[in-house]
């Protein structure tokens, strides 16, 4: 089933502004880094965007983290009530020995508030995790807010890296 | 040479405009794959000639491991004569651990169009529930012949049946380049 596009253009509509605008893909980042420990309860990152009514969106996720193994990472959507993505997530496994080591990848098709596992080798190596989809927004639209946690409540800082576009979601209007 | 091209003086259209936008084609409820012969699902897409098209398509399923007895989803595409999709996919091996998030293997790929891809499932009894996620992204070329690109999908090997999932789940996005 072929979804319709997005702006669809028919002959005699007036091109303005808004109309050109509105496909242009739009960078989301975070300002500061976001830095979390002992806590395993989803919280709000400063990563939250708006999306228009009845529509349908493309987007891309790319977290930059550092944690403990012992902690791990967990992250999830917080939305408006009927924004409801199609995630397609790829991050480590739990408990990855160091940073080059390699580790096991969890391939999932999450539901909004699932929390998903992205683990880490400490606290001071950088590790990546990918999420990518669609948003489908109801009639009044809504925000997306990023939410992270522990996966493990655990003394040692577990931080989401703002600044530089380390964190980000870019995301675009396609219905 | 980007698509569309603009050039001083030309007339917008309609189909100029419309020509760069990112098409959405999902399936549209749960397949259950019980044959190791490829068949087609929802995904497809009609494809112009002399073209090159940009895609991702992500593939939501359930499967059972094969340590306990199911099959991978296999999946390949099927295109116009003459065109050919230059695969980059990412996927599970046959049989990871069970559970839903411990992880997997991961198989990492640069297959033909027509090769068979596998995506193995962490669940332990038939039905699967575990909704996991294979990738496949790339370009697709075209000849002189337009016609369709149709995802083809299957039970790996023998075993319990996969599923493709359906509805807000599996979907290609796709739109021309040049």
């Amino acid at each position: 089933m072929i979804r319709q596009p997005f702006p669809l253009f028919i002959p005699g509509v007036r091109v303005t502004a808004n109309v050109m605008n509105a496909r242009n893909p739009r960078l989301v980042m975070m300002d500061n880094h976001f830095v979390i420990n002992n806590t395993t309860t989803l919280t709000d990152t400063p990563l939250s965007f708006e999306m228009d009514g009845n529509a349908i969106y493309a987007y891309k996720l790319f977290i930059s983290y550092t944690t403990s193994s012992s902690a791990d990472l967990v992250y999830a959507w917080r939305t408006t009530p009927g924004v409801t993505p199609a995630r397609f997530t790829h991050s480590n496994a739990r408990d990855v020995p160091s940073l080059n080591s390699g580790a096991k990848s969890i391939h999932r098709r999450p539901s909004t508030t699932t929390p998903i596992f992205a683990g880490g080798s400490g606290v001071n190596n950088f590790h990546s995790a990918k999420e990518e989809g669609t948003f489908i927004t109801p009639p009044g639209g809504g925000s997306a807010t990023l939410q992270v946690a522990q996966a493990t409540a655990d003394a040692s800082d577990t931080t989401i890296y703002g600044q530089n576009t380390n964190t980000f979601v870019v995301y675009e209007r396609i219905e | 040479m980007a698509f569309p091209q603009w050039r001083p003086g030309m007339i917008l259209t309609s189909d100029r405009m419309n020509a760069r936008n990112l098409y959405t084609v999902i399936q549209a409820s749960d397949q259950v794959l019980t044959s190791e012969t490829e068949t087609y699902c929802d995904i497809e897409y009609e494809l112009e000639a002399n073209a090159v098209y940009e895609y991702t398509m992500l593939i939501s399923y359930s499967a059972v491991r094969s340590g306990s007895g199911g099959a991978a989803l296999g999946w390949k595409w099927d295109v116009p004569t003459g065109a050919r999709v230059e695969r980059f996919t990412s996927s599970y091996v046959q049989n990871p651990d069970s559970g839903v998030s411990s992880g997997a293997l991961i198989i990492q790929r640069r297959p033909a169009t027509t090769t068979l891809v596998q995506a193995g499932g962490s669940d332990t009894s038939s039905p699967p529930s575990n909704y996991h996620s294979a990738y496949d992204r790339g370009v697709v070329l075209t000849y002189t012949t337009p016609g369709m690109l149709r995802l083809q999908v299957s039970k790996f090997s023998s075993g319990s049946n996969p599923i493709l999932r359906g509805g807000n789940q599996t979907r290609l996005l796709i739109r021309r380049i040049k």
